[in-house]
């Protein structure tokens, strides 16, 4: 119960990134020198494993996608600093147990020797689907839930979706309440 | 080191910047004291031209601030990564509220909250004044609105309001800058609140100090430039704040000197002259004791901190605290409750939207209590809705098809625009009780060896009555307005959140019930001034800084012809 509540909340506090403020207010541009940095929560394992997953859920199209946007990144220094410290070790718990699933239903040892079709069948089987029973009798649809979460709310973070495709100017110098579309 | 002067500013917010200005443009060698670090206009705006991008893991209140600021991050807004150095480490500045919680959310700094503000300029109205004397609560203001008027003419003309006129006695129209259009659906809801209620209910402009046309004095103030980043200082000066308008013409003066990190604690009184002839001030760096001398003093330091300021004021004339015949001194305590409206989504103009982002959107002023069928059983007094309508784009749980909750389409969805929608929030009055109180804590200390602050005041009945009003009313404008999903929400509100305390050192007629008179002068010491939020006798519901900045242009108006006359 615990940890449902940590995901709820930590799901929620993704959530209000794009409701803080009249406009979008974060992120992490592509262009970012902040990518090169060390890491501050995950591992580079799971930065690995959530790079993949974010591409699922944006993949790379005409425009780029979580990949070239770097949002894991941005997720990760998210989590270091805004996320409650007994929260964050169940987002890390969650991710070990999915993949440990994904491994244990492919027998694989390694998250690398999964496809990303195979990772997407699994993401696709839970995601908005309380009532998937994986091959352990566990359901997932709360992480794969928190990952969409994760990914849409830093997407519509990043510098480059706020200026390409939600209008963020930096200085707009007037206001007009009747535009059309 | 000089420490003689003509007159002594203790603050340098909202009150304290006016006095400064007022004082030395009228010729008096002054003295301005702010217990925290100087912040220069522009130059100590280090977040001002900060985008999104640039706050590493985003723009808001992390675990550190939770740390450091657990009792300024209940507000859940004002200490994100861009202004949480303008609000207090509560660590460094402990206060109790053990019984009753209490939100004293505040920034110690040269122009103290006028740099983060909610900016929303609403003149009291004749209603307010009289309403303690009709109601027989508390005690009577010993002003009216006409002694005041003349004084909102004079701040508003030099700060810059933008707003529009509607000719209503529960709010009184002012010396406005044109003011920022409302948007498409706003303009809606204006006609149909006008056209679905008869009782003279309207939505206007919210009216703030924001300037759109021209300049006013002061350090380069331009027009807004709608980047609604106005907590982190505005390096256009288009908002009003001591820093960017009042402390700068005070220094052009040539009169001012402007200390920063001094505490004062308490007010010197003279047993023989009978006033007050200095005060003590801790340099908050090295922890040295200091004695300033004038001929009159402006506590302007905020309601809270100029009470404990007099009630560590003692003396053998004033053994309970400077000013404390009455023992009203903390009583009293004020605020606006708030945190209750209602929200909803609007499935019209579709192919409408909006650019930029107006720090202000709608005003529905007081329509509760004013006569005629106006008139409630349940409550006394009124309340203000402070609301706006936007576009944003489109949630996860709009952008999902059948099959498509991620991926290529679903990436396409998310950013496309979502439907319409408008909030609004009511901001109430509460009433003056006398058991709301703040009191001094000597067994607890601060790190300077200062008493701390203790708050015990709640909302009763009416209040709790008027709550469901609010939350009621705003429900059904929405409604009629055409809005679906229509939710109305209440939080529990906790004291001081709404961040207008009020009331501590109130004004009134007679000595043996009030701390201040008609010109906001202790009634026992008349060279002492209070003019910030303690002078308040009742609180209205509109935002209150206005009314501070005019009632402390006419105090010093006063002083100073006091001084002339050798009153003082």
């Amino acid at each position: 119960m615990d940890r449902r509540k940590a995901i709820k909340r930590i799901g929620a506090s993704f959530g209000a990134i794009t409701i803080s403020s009249g406009v979008i207010s974060l992120v992490q541009s592509c262009n970012s020198p902040r990518t090169n940095k060390e890491l501050s929560f995950f591992s580079k394992n799971e930065i690995n494993f959530l790079d993949r997953i974010f591409e699922i859920i944006i993949p790379e199209t005409e425009s780029p996608g979580a990949n070239s946007l770097n949002l894991s990144k941005f997720v990760d220094a998210y989590v270091a600093k805004n996320i409650r410290t007994e929260d964050q070790k169940y987002l890390n718990v969650m991710i070990e147990e999915f993949i440990t699933m994904i491994l244990s239903s492919e027998n694989k040892k390694s998250i690398k020797d999964v496809d990303n079709k195979t990772l997407e069948k699994y993401f696709s089987d839970h995601i908005d689907n309380g009532s998937m029973i994986a091959s352990n009798g566990k359901n997932y649809s709360q992480i794969c839930n928190l990952f969409r979460e994760m990914a849409v709310n830093s997407y519509k973070a990043s510098e480059y979706v706020l200026i390409n495709k939600l209008g963020f100017v930096s200085i707009p110098g007037y206001y007009d309440g009747n535009v059309d579309i | 080191m000089q420490n003689k002067y003509d007159a002594i500013v203790v603050g340098t917010g909202i009150s304290g910047g006016w006095a400064a200005k007022e004082l030395t443009e009228k010729g008096l060698k002054t003295l301005v004291l702010e217990r925290g670090r100087m912040i220069t206009h522009v130059d100590d705006y280090h977040t001002a031209d900060m985008d999104p991008w640039d706050f590493e893991g985003g723009d808001t209140i992390t675990q550190d601030a939770l740390q450091r600021q657990p009792k300024q991050s209940r507000t859940g807004y004002v200490n994100t990564e861009s202004s949480r150095h303008f609000f207090v480490d509560d660590i460094d500045h402990p206060y109790n509220d053990d019984k009753n919680k209490f939100n004293w959310i505040r920034g110690y700094h040269v122009g103290g909250r006028s740099l983060t503000w909610g900016r929303h300029t609403y003149r009291l109205s004749e209603f307010d004044f009289e309403a303690n004397l009709k109601d027989g609560i508390a005690i009577d203001w010993p002003i009216r609105y006409k002694d005041i008027a003349p004084w909102y003419d004079y701040v508003e003309q030099y700060i810059g309001v933008q707003g529009m006129p509607e000719g209503l006695p529960q709010f009184p129209d002012g010396k406005f800058l044109k003011p920022f259009e409302l948007n498409i659906l706003e303009k809606h809801m204006r006609k149909s609140i006008a056209n679905n209620f008869s009782d003279g209910r309207i939505l206007s402009n919210a009216r703030t100090a924001h300037i759109t046309e021209g300049t006013k004095p002061g350090l380069g103030r331009v027009s807004c430039q709608l980047r609604d980043r106005c907590m982190r200082g505005c390096p256009y000066g288009a908002y009003f704040s001591s820093n960017s308008s009042t402390l700068p013409a005070a220094d052009a003066t040539g009169n001012m000197t402007l200390m920063p990190n001094s505490i004062v604690h308490e007010i010197i009184y003279d047993e023989d002259k009978k006033k007050a002839k200095g005060v003590r001030v801790i340099d908050s760096e090295n922890n040295q004791s200091y004695e300033y001398f004038a001929k009159v003093i402006f506590l302007c330091s905020s309601a809270i901190a100029s009470t404990s300021i007099l009630m560590q004021s003692k003396s053998n004339r004033f053994p309970n605290g400077m000013g404390n015949d009455s023992g009203e001194l903390g009583h009293n305590l004020m605020d606006h409750h708030f945190q209750v409206g209602a929200s909803g989504t609007f499935e019209g103009f579709k192919n409408k939207t909006t650019f930029g982002r107006k720090p202000a959107g709608f005003f529905i002023p007081r329509f509760r209590n004013i006569g005629g069928v106006t008139d409630r059983k349940d409550f006394i007094r009124g309340y203000g809705y402070q609301g706006g309508a936007n576009r944003g784009f489109m949630s996860i749980a709009d952008s999902k098809e059948e099959l498509v909750s991620y991926g290529p389409r679903f990436k396409e969805n998310i950013v496309k625009r979502g439907d319409w929608t408008a909030s609004m929030g009511a901001f109430g009055e509460i009433l003056p009780y006398h058991d709301n109180k703040m009191t001094l804590n000597y067994a607890k200390k601060d790190k300077w060896g200062l008493p701390t602050v203790t708050f015990d005041a709640t909302i009763r009945e009416n209040e709790i009555a008027m709550r469901k009003d609010m939350k009621e009313q705003a429900e059904e404008m929405l409604e009629r307005s055409g809005f679906k999903n229509v939710y109305g929400y209440e939080s529990k509100y906790v004291f001081g959140n709404g961040i207008h305390e009020m009331g501590t050192a109130r004004m009134g007629r007679d000595p043996k019930t009030s701390v201040l008179n008609a010109n906001n002068q202790i009634h026992e010491v008349k060279n002492v001034y209070v003019t910030d939020g303690a002078c308040m006798t009742s609180a209205g519901n509109q935002n209150p800084s206005i009314t501070y900045m005019a009632l402390t242009a006419r105090a010093a108006n006063h002083a100073v012809e006091e001084l002339k006359k050798q009153n003082l």
